[in-house]
């Protein structure tokens, strides 16, 4: 926890640039930790999808398809790397209103 | 809000050239979003101390009674960033929970500014990104007030007190759809 630079969606645009997108090569114990979204009743699925877009620079495809992971199972790893960026990318998501976590791959 | 479900009559949001977003509210709508706003950020004043009767109660006029209590919203608004891990959960929450009830307060305020007189909203996509998380909170704190779940059917009788906060909360619904149509690309 060394690391906060607590992300606003209005500052992080750059955050892409921290946060590898998923990949086999990401999930090896180099970077073992993981952003996870959950579901929940209230958020709008489109703006869900808006979120991922707009914060991690995905595109529409893959941003609808983790959203509707989130939907259908209830869950989705939505970035994958070292626990100070997973922090930094559960904040932002908490800055936009999702229920968002860390978690040891 | 009392208002005996008089119809809202706004316009959607709707994305014009020069990357302006603009919607038109009628003077109701602008009342209750202020109403809306400046009351979420009493319930943010609260993360840092303040204290005070539930905000949101006094806006659907329901009993605190028969209210969940009050932090159930704000669990929603600062949720555990850790599920297995307390104590890790808790330093998160220490380093994050300032800078996050500050961006909340921005986006409320954002709002709260937003709203020219004669109703007719218009702003850049930096405020129009900001809109959209100042809806989704509202949204999320009367979500949690009316305990929706994705099995809940809503059967809500017009008498029910709570048939004017699920108004609210769908009319809230329908204007953060709309921004949220506009944004994306």
């Amino acid at each position: 926890m060394t690391c906060f630079s607590s992300a606003h969606p209005s500052q992080v645009a750059t955050a892409s640039t921290a946060t590898q997108e998923l990949s086999a090569t990401d999930l090896t114990t180099d970077t073992p930790w993981v952003t996870m979204v959950w579901n929940d009743p209230i958020n709008l699925m489109s703006y869900v999808t808006y979120v991922f877009m707009e914060y991690f620079k995905y595109d529409r495809a893959k941003a609808e398809r983790l959203m509707m992971d989130v939907h259908e199972l209830g869950r989705a790893t939505v970035s994958v790397g070292t626990r100070e960026q997973m922090e930094v990318d559960t904040a932002a998501m908490h800055g936009y209103g999702l229920w968002a976590t860390v978690a040891k791959h | 809000m009392g208002n005996g479900g008089e119809a809202l009559m706004a316009t959607a949001f709707t994305r014009s050239r020069g990357d302006m977003f603009t919607c038109r509210l009628e003077p109701s709508e602008i009342e209750l979003l202020n109403s809306l706003a400046d009351q979420v950020l009493q319930l943010l004043g609260e993360v840092v101390g303040a204290s005070g009767a539930d905000p949101l109660n006094a806006l659907v006029e329901i009993a605190d009674s028969s209210q969940m209590p009050q932090d159930l919203v704000l669990q929603r608004w600062f949720p555990d960033a850790y599920r297995d891990d307390p104590e890790a959960g808790s330093d998160f929450r220490r380093y994050t929970s300032a800078d996050l009830a500050r961006h909340k307060r921005a986006a409320a305020s954002e709002i709260l500014q937003g709203i020219p007189t004669d109703g007719v909203v218009r702003l850049t996509r930096a405020q129009a990104q900001l809109w959209g998380i100042g809806l989704n909170d509202m949204r999320l704190a009367i979500g949690t007030r009316l305990e929706l779940d994705d099995t809940s059917q809503r059967q809500v009788h017009p008498d029910d007190p709570e048939a004017a906060m699920y108004g609210v909360y769908d009319w809230l619904t329908w204007l953060q759809e709309s921004l949220v149509q506009c944004l994306l690309p």
